[in-house]
């Protein structure tokens, strides 16, 4: 659904209203390849913050740098922790374990949220996180109050709840769902909106990408329509089918109650910005859709892109964390 | 060239379809998977073969127009009234929607000595929570239902929908992970038996020490009470993973990809052909799904009549039309060079074959069966 393009542009957005950004990307392996890196010029990306820009910074967010860091973290002895680190059969229980990549994808996530400047400020305010399609980025969303079920204390059941806390804090952290005009992304996106709700997490905007220019006024898409039905087997009926898709998708978001009101109400309900469609070549895609997010993003908040989009990202002007 | 390319595409996927045990999708999120899987099935299923397709998150409306629900914990049969009504022949095609828990539970009641054993292993909290967990359980869940009902010889093909996936190796590794999350030496840790030497021995205590310290002691025991449980399963895995493996590199299984004309997809796609290659898996061909690329008998807007007097909006909406068809004849255009290009770049003997675009027909069981079908006369 262009969910990356999506999370680049909003950084982007973020960047040009004088924000200093993190753009994070969820990655299988600590060094895999890198979606987001070559839109920058950045061949590898990796484990660390590397510059990609003024303000902004590009980060992998893996499972398995997330358990060196909690490794390392909890086990006081440096010595155990890297004989830890080292030992294979651990190392072979936490990639096979099914919940544990999704753990230390969050972990690495909340140790680059932790750091801090000398004066105590966040060393990353703001991080746009482009999350994995639908399923994927439920289900990291759904495991923090799993985990804490079954392991309340310790040292896992602590960072799991100072995570899941951070998540769930309307200020810090909001979620942006990237969808399509298209039927089937929408009620997709509907109900990932609806899933958000028991798990406390803020839909901060939903974002429709690739709508198509619609050139026909009321009257000229009737003839048309009449035209096709004595036509069918025209050159551009499938394109005009599109278009009639896209208005009846467009339709069905402007009414779901979640997006009510938001135009004419201040706080009245969930942003939802279009993005028009623009030629896939385009170089200047990022920085378009950038101008035409920051022109409907709401003051405050930022957000993770999921399915649609997640971000999260603390300090005085919103969410920290935002989700795409 | 391009309509006999495209027939003889139909005939590969056709003899595929008559002759393989397994047919497995594999693609990008988004691409239209699902309802590729479920509209293969549904052909074979109406060439005659009896035929299950296993999904893991349907449509709803494509599981409506299957008549399939959530959360049942065996295949349903597609109603063959429901076929008969749409005006379908007689079809033998069951379709599951996948549940992780099922999976789980029809997997340790298979593999346990006995009843009591497998009622134990199934009451332990840490088993429900596996059964529970989305999160890395829907590729074990797919690939273990796959071994299950193939192995049971029930079906004369089964048609899998891989789970959607970022990774989309998932699939390909989830059995033999799931066999190292309980393998001989992750128990020894967590269940030491006294064996090995001195080194191994303190070894394997730090490693006990640092679980102990990360999950709490209590949390510990309990992780040692299901692995101890999931122990005698160990073998039957570590067998299924073999056979498994075995089955999906034979002559009798294919993969097919599929994709979608977007950038992303095809790079993924891409991607998974190399992966097959590595892993020695057969790929079949690849199916274009929401493209553009057929264009059988299409004429231009411009060329109808239109009488001078008519309406200006009739005026108007045609040239609308004109420009809507100067701008798919060239999107048309593209997708086509994007399946040559995929047809061109496929392993020798594998098919590259564009689906139609049905819209919202492809709601209905008659519609599902015109998307890998030749196109009508």
């Amino acid at each position: 659904v262009g969910k990356s393009t999506v999370a680049v542009a909003l950084a982007a957005a973020l960047v040009a209203r004088g924000e200093e950004v993190l753009l994070a990307e969820v990655s299988a392996d600590v060094e895999g390849p890198s979606v987001l890196g070559p839109r920058f010029g950045l061949p590898a990306v990796g484990a660390e913050p590397r510059r990609a820009g003024e303000r902004l910074s590009l980060v992998q967010v893996s499972a398995a740098e997330g358990h060196r860091r909690f490794l390392q973290e909890v086990v006081h002895s440096r010595l155990m922790a890297e004989a830890a680190v080292r030992s294979k059969a651990l190392r072979r229980f936490l990639e096979a374990g099914p919940a544990f990549r999704e753990l230390g994808v969050l972990y690495h996530l909340l140790s680059l949220l932790r750091q801090e400047r000398r004066d105590g400020r966040p060393l990353y305010p703001r991080i746009v996180v482009d999350l994995p399609a639908t399923g994927h980025a439920l289900a990291l969303a759904q495991l923090p109050a799993m985990v804490l079920r079954f392991l309340p204390g310790g040292p896992i059941g602590t960072a799991v709840r100072e995570g899941h806390d951070f998540l769930r804090d309307k200020a810090k952290t909001g979620v942006v769902l990237v969808t399509l005009p298209e039927r089937l992304p929408v009620s997709e996106v509907l109900e990932l909106s609806a899933a958000l709700v028991p798990l406390e997490l803020s839909h901060a905007a939903t974002v429709v990408n690739r709508v198509p220019p619609d050139p026909f006024t009321p009257a000229q898409r009737e003839e048309a329509a009449r035209v096709l039905e004595s036509h069918p087997k025209l050159w551009g009926a499938r394109l005009f089918g599109r278009l009639t898709r896209a208005r009846e998708a467009l339709g069905l978001l402007r009414e779901a109650p979640v997006h009510r009101g938001a135009d004419d109400t201040p706080g009245g309900g969930v942003p939802l910005l279009q993005l028009q469609e623009l030629p896939a070549s385009d170089a200047l895609t990022p920085s378009l859709l950038a101008t035409a997010l920051s022109a409907g993003l709401p003051g405050a908040a930022v957000a993770g892109t999921a399915g649609g989009t997640a971000g999260a990202a603390p300090g005085a002007a919103g969410p920290r964390e935002v989700g795409a | 060239v391009r309509e006999a390319q495209a027939a003889a595409s139909q005939a590969a996927l056709d003899a595929l379809l008559a002759s393989k045990r397994v047919v497995v999708t594999c693609g990008a999120g988004g691409v239209g998977k699902t309802t590729t899987a479920a509209a293969l099935a549904l052909r074979a299923a109406l060439a005659g073969r009896k035929v299950l397709v296993l999904t893991i998150d349907p449509a709803r409306r494509l599981a409506q127009a299957m008549g399939l629900e959530a959360g049942g914990s065996a295949p349903t049969p597609v109603p063959p009234e429901r076929l008969a009504a749409e005006g379908l022949g007689p079809a033998r095609l069951e379709a599951w929607m996948l549940s992780p828990g099922a999976v789980l539970e029809r997997m340790v009641r298979s593999g346990s000595a006995s009843k009591e054993a497998a009622e134990g292993a199934l009451q332990n909290r840490l088993t429900q929570a596996l059964g529970e967990l989305v999160a890395g359980m829907q590729e074990y869940a797919a690939a273990e239902a796959l071994y299950g009902f193939v192995s049971e010889g029930r079906y004369d093909l089964v048609v899998l929908d891989t789970p959607p996936s970022r990774n989309a190796l998932d699939f390909l590794e989830a059995p033999g992970r799931l066999t190292r999350f309980v393998d001989d030496r992750i128990l020894s840790v967590f269940l030491p038996s006294g064996g090995g030497g001195r080194l191994w021995r303190a070894g394997q205590t730090l490693v006990g020490k640092v679980l102990d310290s990360l999950f709490g002691a209590a949390f510990a025991q309990e992780m040692r009470e299901f692995l101890g449980g999931f122990a005698p399963l160990l073998g039957l895995l570590r067998r299924r993973t073999e056979e498994l493996r075995a089955l999906l590199a034979s002559p009798s299984s294919a993969f097919l990809l599929v994709t979608s004309p977007e950038p992303l997809a095809l790079e993924e796609a891409r991607f998974f052909a190399s992966a097959l290659r590595e892993r020695g898996m057969p790929l079949a061909g690849v199916v274009l799904n929401r493209s553009w690329a057929r264009a059988e008998g299409l004429v231009r807007p411009a060329t109808l009549p239109l009488a001078p007097d008519a309406p200006g909006a009739r005026h108007a909406a045609l040239a609308h039309l004109e420009q809507l068809a100067v701008d798919e004849r060239a999107l048309s255009a593209e997708h086509a060079a994007i399946l040559e290009r995929l047809a061109r770049e496929l392993p020798q003997g594998a098919f590259a074959l564009a689906t139609p675009e049905l819209g919202a027909s492809l709601d209905s069981l008659a519609g599902l069966s015109r998307l890998v079908a030749p196109p009508e006369s």
